[in-house]
């Protein structure tokens, strides 16, 4: 076949291929959406890329927009993979741990990502601007819409105002999954998080020893969820391993209010108030968490235990404080 | 790249080996505390994941990531920050993961290949050439 001919045969191909459906976008357009039908983030600051560095680009301006001001450069170390020429969308993650923001993957839905974007949250997608078979990987930021116009906003590589059709977006988007993500200052949530989902990223803030940060997330994760138990629990844990005793047992107090059936929250507490030199109180509470046993009541017996031996040890007072009970640092979770 | 696969799962085994015989993961006596991974455990069986766990993927994701250029100081960190599920992830399938690039440096593209983009360009199921309006539908 000649050169023409091939040409001719690919481009009816990809003419076909270029009718490939979004429903997504079709959705939105159908569906009266609450919410504004546009919005534009016009305070997010731009970052342009430099060479394969859409990565830290795209860091670099989530975190701007919170307030938390880091060049690209500064980012290279933490997230450019050199031997791949890009960076990993979990490293991009990891990053903002590490930094005591809580990165958060959203639902792959484009009404997810509009909902987010209206609420004041860029959102940084993952895109293939290629094809299936010749893949362009690259990181961007959605910094606003317009469904009557039907397009989407972007901070792109070098274009500081990327506007394309929502359609475009959707298969780009596609390609990759739909991946998207918020990165939340502590004391906000993003506003289509969900219980379980977003109560585990905070979890991971805690894991990496950002205990203030966790402590404020889980603080707002309650205030929205008050009956979320991992956030009653993590707070008070968060206090603990800082050290601030009068408001770990504040949390697990409050925790035990509200999961009365639940050992672990007045298992902790009994632990707190034995540290507060409190051990009557502290053996009450250690003997309801056994009582209510569950998977976990060995550990209850572990704590009731020592309770006991620390009363026996100074039975007056009660004040006597055993080595393994100080408030342990929060690497020691991991045992747990 | 294989051979570099086929000799991390050994290599760890090995390195815990040295690590579990100098007696550094001797376990601490238990927290009385239940720390909030374990609340979390309870409600998502796939978070049950132990320490050891993490320990091997650790090295099998360390050794990738020093084998595409990380320096040496920065990859513990690097780790740190990522969850278990994630380490998993990256463990198991680091070379199916994307990692995005951008778009603005020299495509090495077959004549073929720059035609059939452009097409695709212009009908707007690609978004690679900057110099290709792209008008709303």
């Amino acid at each position: 076949m000649c050169l023409l001919a091939r040409i001719c045969v690919v481009a009816s191909a990809l003419a076909l291929a270029a009718c490939a459906s979004t429903p997504q976008t079709d959705a939105v357009l159908a569906m009266q959406m609450d919410g504004a039908p546009s919005v534009e983030l016009t305070a997010v600051p731009f970052f342009p890329q430099t060479a394969y560095q859409c990565g830290p680009a795209a860091l670099s301006t989530m975190l701007a927009a919170t307030g938390e001001e880091v060049a690209p450069d500064d980012l290279v170390s933490q997230v450019y993979l050199p031997g791949r020429e890009g960076s990993l969308q979990f490293e991009l993650m990891a990053a903002a741990r590490l930094r005591g923001f809580v990165p958060y993957v959203l639902a792959p839905q484009l009404d997810t990502v509009l909902d987010e974007v209206r609420a004041d949250n860029p959102v940084l997608v993952l895109q293939n601007l290629g094809l299936d078979w010749h893949p362009q990987w690259h990181f961007a930021v959605v910094v606003g819409f317009d469904l009557s116009a039907g397009v989407m906003i972007l901070r792109s590589g070098e274009q500081a105002r990327h506007v394309i059709p929502l359609r475009l977006f959707e298969r780009t988007w596609e390609r990759g999954g739909h991946w998207a993500m918020v990165v939340m200052p502590p004391d906000r949530l993003p506003r289509t998080a969900q219980s379980r989902s977003y109560t585990r990223a905070i979890v991971e803030l805690e894991r990496l020893g950002r205990l203030r940060e966790a402590a404020t997330a889980y603080e707002a994760a309650l205030a929205r969820w008050p009956d979320n138990v991992v956030a009653g629990i993590g707070l008070g844990n968060s206090l603990y391993a800082l050290g601030d005793l009068p408001g770990a047992e504040s949390a697990y107090r409050r925790a035990a209010q509200r999961h009365p059936e639940r050992g672990v929250a007045f298992n902790n507490l009994a632990q707190v108030l034995a540290d507060r030199g409190r051990l009557r109180e502290a053996e009450e509470f250690a003997r309801r968490a056994v009582e209510l046993g569950g998977p976990m009541r060995e550990r209850f017996e572990e704590t009731l235990e020592r309770i006991l031996a620390n009363a026996r040890r100074s039975p007056a007072t009660g004040h006597l404080r055993s080595p393994d009970t100080a408030p342990v640092p929060a690497e020691t979770y991991r045992n747990t | 790249m294989d051979r570099l696969r086929k000799l991390s799962r050994p290599t760890s085994y090995l390195v815990l080996l040295c690590l579990l015989s100098l007696g550094s993961y001797v376990p601490a006596a238990r927290a009385a505390i239940v720390g909030t991974e374990s609340v979390a455990a309870e409600q998502d069986i796939e978070i049950q994941r132990g320490q050891l766990t993490r320990m091997l993927d650790n090295e099998v994701v360390k050794s990738y990531l020093l084998a595409n250029g990380v320096d040496r100081e920065t990859v513990q960190s690097r780790l740190d920050g990522l969850s278990d599920a994630e380490i998993r992830a990256l463990s198991e399938r680091f070379d199916e993961y994307p990692t995005g690039e951008g778009f603005e440096t020299v495509l090495i593209l077959a004549f073929l290949a720059f035609i059939a983009l452009l097409i695709t360009d212009i009908l707007g199921y690609t978004d690679i050439f900057p110099f290709v309006k792209k008008t709303t539908e």
